[in-house]
């Protein structure tokens, strides 16, 4: 689990930045968060949560965590790591496809 | 020429214009300068006492300007391109970021976008190492890698651990 008081011996040595939480939102609402079902299990197991929740903030909790987030066809996986904390799981599974030239099939 | 910290600034021309040679500091901040040591607006950087500069320079230094800036910035956008955010893959693709279109102009950020992640991609290339330009993903030793501070969770861990 990722521990507040690890991170305090290290600040010498790592270069902090205040999280984007901080950014645009008033401070006693906290952060944005959805009830994601299954989240107990998840930790326990390991097992993917699948959500639709793109909004919903990354939390301190959520760090190994692995997700599966909608882009509006499909889910894609998203495995959590420390410096995400603070960005938005939608940030991670882009919902549009880059522009290539298709070949035609039948001349 | 009048050399502050290591920059040349013109002599002949108002303190708050010259001030602003400096990369990060604009006409307001240059303007809060010169109300702090009580410049006037019409004063000329070669009117200055030696005290006044040396001020200036003083204030300057703790300030962030120049190359701290630069790497700060630089040191953000390879944030983002490192846990690879939809804004990290805009810069590596040299579009703009937020949301402008696309279909003309973005003169902008064809220029500026992706400057140091092109570099990056270069470099891997020679090593032969990756041959995707794309996804081709920065370590962590490539650049200062940052930690968010936890202290705006903290109020609310006891709100959010009832969902665990």
């Amino acid at each position: 689990m990722y521990k507040n008081e690890d991170i305090i011996k290290d600040i010498g040595k790592l270069n902090m930045q205040p999280t984007l939480v901080s950014l645009g939102r008033s401070a006693w609402k906290g952060p944005f968060f959805v009830k994601l079902p299954g989240l107990k299990q998840a930790q326990a197991t390991g097992t993917p949560i699948k959500t639709q929740a793109r909004a919903c903030t990354i939390l301190p909790a959520f760090v190994g965590l692995k997700f599966l987030v909608h882009n509006g066809k499909n889910y894609v996986p998203v495995t959590i790591a420390e410096e995400m904390i603070g960005h938005k799981l939608g940030e991670f599974s882009p919902t549009r496809q880059r522009f290539t030239f298709r070949k035609t099939k039948n001349k | 020429m009048q050399l502050i910290l290591g920059i040349n600034l013109p002599e002949n021309k108002l303190v708050k214009i010259a001030l602003t040679y400096f990369h990060g500091i604009g006409h307001n901040t240059a303007e809060k300068i010169c109300s702090k040591f009580s410049i006037h607006r019409t004063c000329k950087l070669f009117e200055l006492s030696e005290d006044k500069i040396q001020q200036i320079s003083l204030e300057l230094s703790n300030m962030k300007i120049e190359s701290d800036l630069k790497r700060e910035v630089k040191n953000n956008i390879l944030h983002h391109r490192a846990i690879g955010t939809y804004k990290g893959k805009r810069h590596a693709m040299g579009y703009p970021v937020r949301g402008q279109k696309t279909r003309t102009n973005a003169r902008t950020a064809r220029k500026l976008n992706g400057r140091w992640l092109k570099k990056f991609e270069y470099s891997t290339l020679v090593n032969g190492a990756t041959t995707t330009s794309s996804s081709s993903f920065i370590n962590r030793n490539d650049y200062y890698y940052t930690l968010p501070l936890l202290t705006h969770f903290r109020p609310f861990e006891k709100f959010y651990n009832k969902f665990f």
